[in-house]
């Protein structure tokens, strides 16, 4: 009994724990659903991907990714190649990607509390500033 | 008797090392200590500004910090005789080694007993570890100026 149990509960983590399609929020200032389409579809081709988080504020895009355990080895090479594909296909945005995960749970903060003008300003410049910290 | 059947009765008597216990109880012990160190990290990255690149100097920090505490209670003592090199190779280790050299040589006085002796251990960590990260940063450097990799 018990070793039927433990057989089921590995099979169900393994089934859960590779989800195919990452998980992806997005938060549009003025609701653009083409845009937030489009930003959606570069993250649900990318196999590579576990989460991704989205934030569009006056010609301004920040971008967060997590990559998948396994792949964290090529992180780098994932980020650089999605900022390319971003900041083709948004090229009057001024693109901001981090794979960062303390950016995620910033961005999906932000993107819970959808917050006024002013203040995902000022939060979105915290955030890039937070990323390029190096001490 | 010669060397050679001295050291076959030796290995005849002397008991067995049991080589797989130790390397699973290593593991275990040195897993344990990353997991902990691994929350420590998430604790900075979640209630203070830390990214993840950051957070592991914080966290370096506060791991040896509690290991030189749990040496001092003699706690690390027990850590260290079940886990073995699993309670060693982690940074944790180092502020065992400062600790434990520091209180055996504390009767000597502060200055040549302690300040003489405290790094007697982890001497050894320093010096390689500072050696070691000259000599990767020559290559990086080297290979950046070539354009090989980039920063």
């Amino acid at each position: 009994m018990m070793k039927k149990w433990c057989l089921m509960s590995c099979i169900l983590l393994l089934i859960t724990g590779c989800s195919k399609e990452p998980k992806v929020t997005t938060y549009h200032v003025d609701d653009d659903q083409e845009e937030i389409e489009t930003l959606k579809s570069v993250f649900q081709n990318n196999e590579n991907l576990s989460e991704a988080a989205g934030v569009f504020f006056d010609h301004q895009l920040v971008v967060s990714l997590q990559v998948k355990p396994l792949d964290k080895f090529k992180k780098e090479k994932i980020k650089q190649s999605i900022e390319k594909e971003v900041k083709s296909l948004f090229p009057e945005h001024d693109v901001f990607v981090s794979s960062d995960l303390k950016i995620t749970w910033e961005l999906k903060k932000i993107i819970e509390e959808k917050p006024t003008m002013d203040d995902l300003k000022k939060d979105l410049d915290d955030i890039q500033a937070l990323a390029k910290e190096e001490t | 008797m010669d060397a050679k059947t001295y050291q076959q009765t030796v290995d005849e008597l002397a008991p067995k090392r049991p080589v797989l216990k130790n390397c699973l109880k290593a593991f275990l012990t040195g897993g344990l200590i990353c997991a902990i160190g691994q929350c420590i990290s998430f604790i900075y990255m979640y209630y203070f500004n830390f990214t993840e690149r950051t957070a592991s100097n914080p966290t370096v920090a506060t791991m040896v910090f509690l290991a030189m505490l749990l040496t001092g209670f003699g706690v690390y003592k027990k850590i260290g005789q079940f886990g073995g090199a699993g309670s060693a190779v982690p940074v944790t280790g180092f502020g065992n080694a400062v600790i434990s050299a520091s209180i055996e040589h504390k009767t000597e006085g502060f200055v040549l007993g302690l300040g003489g002796n405290m790094f007697k251990l982890a001497g050894a960590v320093i010096v390689y570890g500072v050696f070691s990260a000259f000599v990767v940063a020559l290559i990086k450097t080297l290979l950046v100026k070539m354009g090989v990799i980039s920063w």
